[in-house]
């Protein structure tokens, strides 16, 4: 039912919406008031029938009672007077008719009508009893008009559709009016969205009226110059980071090409100490002496055959082993070497050049005396950078050979 | 013996006194009139504008009778305030009918008859009297269909048609219904309502 409805325009739905009120509230008036008017008119028909009623028996009674007839010929040309009373009737308590008026012969004043509904009655009917001396002596019928009643009914009826259409009408027009004031700024809005949807962002609404619908309109005006200024923010950075990408990656292409020149040298080098290893390997496995070299902590790196051979040490087992190990001295030696420890030694003679007897037990566990330099290695620099152990067998006067010393520098 | 004498006659005229008082008093109590005369007539006149035989009863003129004795100090004293009152009032006309106002020195019953033939009587008001039977004057009154006023309250039982009363400091109409219509009167219920009916 609502679906029809939801697809109309603010503005249209604003029409039908108060349109049915105000329609709702005509016919309200139109049924209303009219009832309550006949009710009014109801009630003081009441009122005014009781009244007269009173009135009459008050002199009906006592005519009654003393059959004064022209008493009741009196309060008749009396009550005629009133134009709306229409019949009167003076009836004994044995129900015989004492005394009549009907302005209308012709018309049956009985309670036939007492079926339909007060107000759809063609006469109001009231029946008093007449007491006299604190005695019911007879009863008092009186039946009045209600054609006035219609009547007015009928004309305020009459009025009151003229105003609830004139009110209809004219709230009509009124709602007319303020539907196209409160949908106008609405509609140059829905424009200026539609605008700017397609791309338009110099569109602006442009609404200067002091109530919602202008504060919404200069919010929405707000909110799109915020939005370009954001666009043109957002274009700026993106140019910033196109120009930051295309240096950042000419930088890294330089740092590339650096990397591979550097690159290209290192394997140079490499290639080179290789060879040199290879040469210096060759040149020691030629030497008679046992020769092995330790890093700055001391781990072997490298060792020639005759080192091999004398601590019993496979050449590459020993690689990367601490030296104390590839040294091991016997477990209580007393052997006239004048160092216990290799790696205490090391540390007592941490930065010098030294050369001394040694005994070491080899991987058979022969005790074995050696007559050991100790040449410490640096660079150019003056760091150092390992040791290197020159050694070979000691033997005596008696038997033994003595050693060549020798000193490397790296 | 002269002073003795005296003596005894001077006891005798207070008995004498003393039993004309308690019968006079007596008799004064019983012809009391609550209502001044002027209230008196002021009613009776408005009274007779609901008689719907009055058109009959007056003819030409309303002749009133005021029924009183001379030689009754009170009963005269009624007739002269009546006639003083009626002059007050400048009582000429009552629904329309000029009214004639006549005395009546009324010394025995058989008079009022004659009275009433001779002037042509229409009402007669009854003022206080002494040693006439109010009974005889109503007879003549109903015989003659004329209608009786008093404003002595006793005489209603004496069947006069119309008095007055006081009831709880108001005043109230009597009438006699029945004498009224032997009189020829015919009120209307709009006054009989407001009256005390008596039968």
């Amino acid at each position: 039912m609502f679906k029809p409805i939801c697809k109309k325009t603010v503005r249209a739905k604003l029409i039908i919406a108060v349109s049915s009120l105000i329609a709702v509230i005509s016919v309200f008036i139109y049924i209303y008031f009219p009832l309550k008017l006949e009710r009014q008119l109801l009630g003081s028909m009441t009122i005014k029938a009781d009244q007269i009623s009173r009135m009459i028996a008050y002199g009906a009674t006592p005519a009654l009672y003393f059959e004064d007839r022209d008493a009741v010929n009196e309060i008749f040309g009396a009550a005629l007077l009133n134009e709306d009373l229409e019949y009167i009737q003076i009836a004994r308590r044995d129900s015989s008719v004492f005394a009549e008026l009907r302005r209308n012969p012709e018309i049956n004043y009985s309670h036939g009508e007492m079926k339909k509904k007060p107000i759809r009655r063609r006469y109001f009917t009231v029946i008093r009893e007449m007491g006299y001396n604190n005695q019911n002596i007879g009863f008092l019928h009186i039946s009045f008009s209600m054609k006035s009643l219609h009547e007015d009914v009928e004309l305020a009826r009459f009025h009151i559709a003229l105003i609830s259409l004139s009110v209809f009408m004219f709230g009509v027009l009124v709602i007319l009016a303020i539907s196209r004031i409160l949908s106008a700024p609405l509609n140059r809005m829905v424009e200026t969205v539609e605008k700017i949807a397609a791309g338009n962002l110099k569109e602006r609404a442009n609404v200067h009226t002091n109530d919602e619908i202008g504060f919404l309109a200069r919010q929405f005006d707000i909110m799109v110059d915020r939005l370009v200024t954001a666009y043109k923010n957002l274009d700026e950075l993106n140019q910033d980071l196109e120009i930051r990408i295309e240096s950042r990656t000419a930088a890294l292409r330089l740092s590339n090409a650096q990397l591979k020149s550097e690159l290209k040298e290192r394997k140079q080098v490499e290639r080179e100490l290789s060879a040199e290893r290879v040469r210096l390997m060759a040149t020691l496995s030629r030497i008679n002496e046992g020769v092995i070299t330790t890093d700055v902590d001391n781990n072997v790196s490298v060792m020639n055959r005759v080192a091999a051979e004398i601590t019993g040490w496979n050449e590459i087992d020993a690689i990367g082993k601490p030296i104390g190990e590839v040294f091991k001295l016997p477990v209580s030696a007393d052997n006239g070497a004048t160092v216990q420890d290799i790696q205490v030694f090391l540390k007592q003679h941490d930065d010098q050049e030294n050369s001394s007897h040694i005994t070491i037990v080899d991987t058979e566990s022969r005790e074995k005396e050696l007559h050991i330099n100790v040449i410490p290695i640096h660079t150019l620099y003056g760091e150092k950078t390992g040791t290197v152990f020159i050694f070979h067998l000691w033997i005596n006067s008696s038997g033994g050979r003595d050693t060549n010393l020798k000193i490397f520098h790296a | 013996m002269k002073q003795r004498y005296h003596k005894k006659t001077l006891a005798r005229r207070l008995i004498r006194w003393a039993c004309l008082l308690l019968l006079f008093g007596q008799v004064g109590r019983a012809q009391e009139m609550p209502f001044p005369l002027d209230l008196q007539l002021q009613l009776f006149t408005k009274i007779l504008t609901f008689d719907k035989n009055l058109e009959q009863r007056g003819g030409d003129t309303l002749r009133i009778a005021v029924i009183y004795q001379n030689l009754y100090r009170y009963s005269d004293n009624t007739r002269e305030v009546f006639f003083s009152a009626a002059e007050e009032m400048k009582l000429q006309w009552i629904s329309g009918f000029p009214v004639r106002i006549l005395a009546c020195d009324l010394r025995a019953a058989a008079e009022l008859r004659e009275f009433i033939l001779d002037h042509n009587i229409d009402i007669i008001y009854i003022a206080p009297l002494r040693a006439v039977p109010v009974d005889a004057l109503t007879d003549i009154s109903r015989e003659l269909g004329v209608l009786s006023f008093s404003g002595v309250t006793d005489y209603m039982k004496h069947g006069v048609s119309v008095g007055l009363d006081i009831k709880d400091d108001r005043p109230k109409i009597l009438i006699n219904q029945n004498n009224a219509r032997q009189e020829g009167a015919d009120f209307s219920s709009r006054l009989l309502h407001l009256a005390k009916i008596i039968n």
